[in-house]
This record gives structure tokens, sequence and C-alpha cells, in this order.
């Protein structure tokens, strides 16, 4: 089932414009990019969609569902199939790596259970195998402040595979990462949507990585969708809609 | 300065310079206020023409007057430290020998007869037992000066002259305002003068022409044995006990209640609906108010509602470190990182899961600083609260300065000091240790 979102617009409450009316239909099993420059709304697009943030108008409908009228209760049901990676990686940085990748189980668990620390046996065992996943099985009682960049966002991925997801939102996933890290992660979310068919939403900077990972590019600029193609359309006249004109075009 | 501004000022001091000069009555004070309104009219004239403003004129002589009054209000003395030093003497000088050790003793102890007052002529007075001693007079009364001389006695130990009323009433005998005490030199003999004090016991006095036995006690005080204790130092480590255990109570109930507490008065965590916004400034509004009263206050509350003693002054500081640590543990959770909250809110857990998972693992190590650091606080605080009956030292050391008992006085003082450094260390170092 796909997602539609459908003229989805973002005013924050200072009046700046973030979305403008973007709409776009994205099939099971796509990897698609988000690209634009830097405030050109792909962190609110991409957390309109799980409704981190609250749209101002427009809809978002997945599996048939319509995400925007959820109720609290609805929308974290839909919320535990949604898994997300977040550029600071967000991790709890005093809990172990073992409870970080365990709490993308909280929407799944007993909550008054696990409102006292307690996973079922299973649960542990299925954290166990998400950290065996990513590498990390031998760091699972490690601090997660205690691990490099790289090895902080395998945490985040193993996270997100907690809750089984079948859409993952990835902002910026490896802008804080160099460039051979970049590629390592990217590769396992890769392998999350050839292997597992996860639909993947996921912006990124760079051009050469939207080349090599991505199946669909959605371009925005200022707020308003401006490109949405393969990667391989996107030209010079493509990217300086994109980017601007004084852009200059490196690598891919 | 826009001119509202201006005006405002203007108007505000006028009237606080009018009140000063109704209140006080002096004339210098209306003076200062047509100087004011010469010295503000001076300056709107300046600006009026163009010129620069000049306003320090007038702001100098309402500092004066305020100032004035102030120093009026507040009787500052600045002799007054130096002129009535000997105030202060006393309590100096038994910092240098505070009340810490006793040694326990045995007395020997010599009675010798003394008619008060004389109904014939005095004759000296010898009694033998193990040592000889001779007082001048067998009679005297109150002012007398007589002299009392031994022979036979041991060296080492220190004599002390006590003297006893018909009815038993005690009293050392003193020299120059402080307790006689001598000692026997090698040849065992000793010889001292002193005054009778004032003694026969009111509504006791012998009838006109007749006398009554009192008795001239000498002491002889053997040391058997090594330094204890004092009873005042025993006192000070019991109530010293008292008050750390007080500030501990009150400072972990505090933490109990103000922990929970504290994530209704986040702004972070309270966004949203109205209800929650509206529990956010309610909580908010009760620690910013509860804060301001100071414990002592609550202190002489709570011991009208529950009485005298400790739970009264545990209960003061409760309720004060509530408001207090709420308001600062809110403001470690306005703090902290709200990555691993969107994170968590993001894998659909609930708002109770978010806050165990996401938000409780950042706070408690500040918690914990906090938390020790107000509990330091509280111990200083309890010592002061048991001077309006809420138990610990205070109250004891309240007792002892009205009893003048400087030596005392400067037990707990300094076991005051040391407590409360030590805990300030303690304290220090956790805190260290944790953030
Ligand atoms: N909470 C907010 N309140 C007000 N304006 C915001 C808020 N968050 C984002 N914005 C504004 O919305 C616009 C889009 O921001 P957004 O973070 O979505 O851009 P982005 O494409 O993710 O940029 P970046 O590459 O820097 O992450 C920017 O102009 C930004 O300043
Ligand atoms: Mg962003």
């Amino acid at each position: 089932m796909p997602l539609i979102v459908d003229r989805l617009t973002k005013i924050y409450p200072d009046g700046t414009r973030a979305l403008h009316e973007v709409s776009f239909t994205v099939e099971d099993g796509e990897f698609v990019a988000i690209i634009g420059l830097s405030r050109a709304g792909k962190s609110t697009l991409l957390r309109c969609i799980n409704r981190l943030i609250e749209p101002t108008s427009g809809r978002v409908i997945w599996n048939g569902i319509d995400i925007t009228a959820a109720s609290p209760r609805e929308l974290r049901r839909i919320r535990r199939q949604i898994g997300m990676i977040f550029q600071q990686f967000n991790l709890v940085k005093r809990a172990t790596v073992l409870t970080n990748v365990l709490t993308g189980r909280l929407g799944y668990v007993n909550p008054w259970l696990s409102l006292l620390g307690y996973f079922p046996p299973s649960e542990v065992q299925r954290a166990m195998q998400a950290l065996e996943r990513v590498g990390l099985a031998d760091l699972a009682d490690k601090r997660a402040d205690e691990l490099s960049g790289g090895q902080q966002q395998r945490v985040g991925i193993a996270r997100a595979l907690m809750q089984e997801p079948r859409l993952l939102l990835a902002d910026e996933p490896v802008a804080s990462l160099d460039p051979v890290l970049a590629h390592s992660i990217l590769r396992y979310i890769e392998e999350l949507n050839r292997k597992d068919g996860v639909t993947v939403l996921c912006s990124l900077h760079f051009l050469d990585l939207v080349h090599r990972y991505a199946t669909r590019v959605i371009g925005l600029k200022d707020g308003i969708k401006v490109f949405d193609g393969r990667p391989d359309e996107i030209d010079d006249r493509r990217f300086k809609e994109i980017y601007g004109q004084e852009a200059e075009r490196i690598g891919g | 300065m826009g001119l509202r501004t201006l005006a405002g000022i203007w108007l505000g001091v006028s009237l606080t310079l009018v009140g000063l000069a109704l209140w006080r009555g002096h004339p210098w004070l209306w003076i200062s206020v047509g100087l004011w309104w010469i010295g503000t009219g001076y300056d709107a004239w300046r600006r009026f023409k163009g010129r620069r403003p000049r306003l320090w004129p007038a702001t100098l002589i309402a500092l004066i007057a305020i100032y004035g009054v102030g120093w009026e209000v507040t009787e500052i003395h600045p002799l007054a430290p130096f002129q009535r030093f000997d105030k202060m003497r006393p309590y100096l000088i038994a910092l240098t020998q505070p009340d810490l050790l006793t040694y326990p003793t045995e007395r020997q102890v010599y009675r010798i007869p003394v008619e008060v007052p004389c109904t014939h002529p005095p004759s000296p007075r010898e009694i033998r037992e193990e040592a000889q001693v001779w007082l001048s007079a067998d009679c005297a009364q109150a002012g007398d000066l007589l002299t009392l001389q031994g022979e036979g006695f041991p060296a080492g130990p220190s004599l002390e002259l006590w003297w006893v009323n018909p009815i038993g009433e005690r009293q050392r005998i003193l020299q120059e305002g402080r307790p006689l005490s001598l000692q026997a030199d090698a040849s065992g003999r000793f010889r001292t003068a002193f005054i009778a004090p004032r003694a026969v016991p009111l509504g006791f006095e012998p009838p006109p022409g007749q006398s009554q036995t009192h008795f001239l006690e000498l002491h002889v005080v053997r040391v058997i044995g090594g330094p204890r204790p004092s009873e005042a130092l025993l006192e000070v480590a019991e109530k010293m006990g008292e008050t750390v255990a007080i500030a501990l109570l009150a400072t972990t109930f505090a933490v109990l209640i103000a922990a929970p507490l504290s994530f209704l008065a986040a702004r972070n965590l309270m966004g949203g609906s109205l209800p929650a916004r509206a529990i956010y400034y309610a909580m908010r509004g009760f620690f910013n108010i509860v804060r301001s009263v100071e414990p002592l206050i609550f202190g002489i509350v709570f011991v009208v509602w529950v009485g005298l003693g400790s739970f009264a002054g545990m209960l003061a500081l409760m309720v004060h470190s509530i408001a207090a640590l709420g308001k600062l543990f809110s403001e470690v959770i306005e703090h902290i990182d709200p990555g691993p909250v969107e994170a968590l809110m993001a894998t659909g857990a609930n708002r109770l899961q978010v806050i165990r998972y996401a938000v409780v693992p950042q706070v408690v190590p500040e918690f914990v600083s906090f938390a020790v650091y107000r509990w330091d606080i509280n111990v200083r605080m309890s010592t002061i609260i048991g001077f309006v009956g809420g138990g610990g030292i205070g109250f004891r050391l309240s007792e002892w300065i009205r009893l003048s008992a400087y030596r005392q006085v400067a037990t707990a003082v300094i076991g005051i000091a040391l407590v409360v450094m030590a805990l300030d260390y303690v304290s220090a170092q956790v805190r260290r240790r944790i953030v």
C-alpha cells in the first residue's frame, strides 16, 4: 500500500512557511531520497509524515489510513511501524546500547512492565539479533556515549529494526559521518530496503550518495517540490533548479 | 530613555520622597522633595532647549534623601561593635576554651561551721582531720574578709571553696568574679583570703540577735582517670546528629515529592493541550510562592501546628525544599537534549514510556546532585530552625546563649561549624563525581 502525501503544508507559529502544498505518492519498496538546500524543508517533511510535527494542512495517507486524522492512540500504533533515524542519532547517552535498542520496541510491549524496566526475554533476544545484524552484538552492555559516531548510528538502525518497520524515515542519517562510514550506514539501510522490502524516505546532502542508493529523488526548494524523478534525470538544469543558480555541481 | 519611562521614574521618585517625608516628618526631607522637582525641572528645561540632559543633581538629591532615611531607620551605630566589645569578649575567650572534656574526680570535704551573723566577738576555728585547717573567724556576715589556711595537704590536687547555707544551697566562692581555686605548696600548706558571700536564704532570715549556721566547705579535688567528653560535648554531638537527621529526612521526603511534581512544571513536557498548560502554570506558581517563604517562617507555623520538636523542623524544611527542588528539577528537565524524546515518540512509545526512557536517564544525575546540595543547605538551616523550637542543636544553643553559658555556646558553635564543613565537602565530592 502506498504512502500518499497530499498538499502537505507547514507554517510554523513564527510564520515560517517550511512546506507548501507538497504532494507525491511513494510505492512500497521505493528508496526515495529527499534533497534540497539547508532550510528547504526536508526535516519538516519527514517529521510531518509521522506527525512529530503537526502539519498545518494537507493529508498523509499510508496503508489506506489517514495519519493526519489519527487519534493519539491510533497514531502510536502507526508510529510503531515507522522507523526513524536521525542525523544526531538521538540515542539516550547514559543508557546501555541494549536498552537503547529495546526502546525501539516500546510501542509493542506491555507498557506497565516496560515502565518498571522489564522487557520479556524474547524481546531481549530480538534486540541482540538486531545488534548482530548491525555488527555490534559485543557492545551491548556499553554505554551509548562510549561508542563512535558510526557505531551510534548503527545502534539507531538497530532500534528502528526492533519496530519491524514497513517504512523508514531517515533525516540526514550520514551528515555527521565521514564518507566511508556514510557508505557503510547507507548499505545497512539499502539492505533493509532490498531484503526486507522496507520503503525508505531519506534526506541526503551528497548527490553521489543519491545516485548510488536511491531509486527516486524528490527535490525541495523553499518548501516547494521542485523535482520528482529518477536520480539519473538530474541534469545541470534540474540541479540548478533545486540548489540555486550559483551552485556548483560536485561528484555524482 | 523614552519620555514615558522618564515620566514614570519622575512620578515614582516623587511619590517615594513625599512618602518618606510624611513618614519621618523631617523638614529636610520636604526640602529634598523641592530640590528634586527643581532638579528635574532644570533637566526638562535643558531638554526643551535642545541641550544635553543633566539629571545627576536631581538623582543625587533623591539618593541622599533615600539613603539618609535608610541610615536612620537601620539605626546605624558604627562605633557600637567597638564600644560594646566587652559583651563579645567572653564568647571570643570561650572559643579558645570550649567545654569539651571533663576529668572524673573524687572529692574529700572539710566542713567548717560559720555562724551568720556574729552574735559574739569572732574567734578562729580549727578543724583537724587528715589535715588541719584554720578559719580566721567562727562567725561572719556577707562581705566580711575571712582567711583560710591549711597544713598537711597533698600538693597535687586543686582545692575549691564552697559556701553552704542552712537549707543546703551551695555556691562556689569567687575571687574577682572567677571561681577560686588553689593548691597546697610543696610543704603541704596553703593560705587564702576571701569574702563571705551573700547566702542567707530568703524567708529564712534568723530573728534579730540570733544567728544561723552556715558551712564553709573545702574540697580537695583529686583527678582519678583520664579525660572524658563533657556533658556539653555529648549533648552537642547528640543534637548535631539530630540536626543532620532532620535535614536528611526533610530532603529525602522533599525529593520524593518534588521529583514527580517537577515533571508537571516542565514547559517542554507540558506543551500542547490547554489542561496541561494550566497544570504547568499552577505548579510553577506553587513552587515560586512556597519557595519565597523562608523555612524559619514555616518553622514557626509548624511548631504551632504539630507542637515543639524535631518533627516541626523537619516539616518546615521539607515544605520549603519541595518548592526549591521542584523549581530546580523542572529547569533540569527543560534543558534536556530533546533528541531522544523525539526518537522515542517516533517509535510509538506513550508519554510515560518516553519520560521513563528518554527523560529520566538524562535528569537523574543532576537530580541527585541538587538533592545532595539541598541536604547540605538543610543541615545549615536546621541548626537555625531550633531557635524557633524546631528541634536539633538550635534549641540548646539558644538556651545556652540566654544563660550566658559561654563555653557551652563555644562548643555548639564549633560543632556546627565542623559538621557543616564536613557535609559541604562530602556534598561537593558527591556532586563532582556525578556530573
Ligand atoms: N520549530 C521551528 N520553528 C520555526 N521555524 C522552523 C522550525 N523548524 C524549522 N523551521 C524553519 O523551517 C524551514 C525548514 O526547516 P527544516 O529544518 O525543515 O529544513 P531542512 O531542509 O531540514 O534544513 P537542514 O538541511 O538545515 O536540516 C527553515 O526556514 C527553518 O528555519
Ligand atoms: Mg534538517
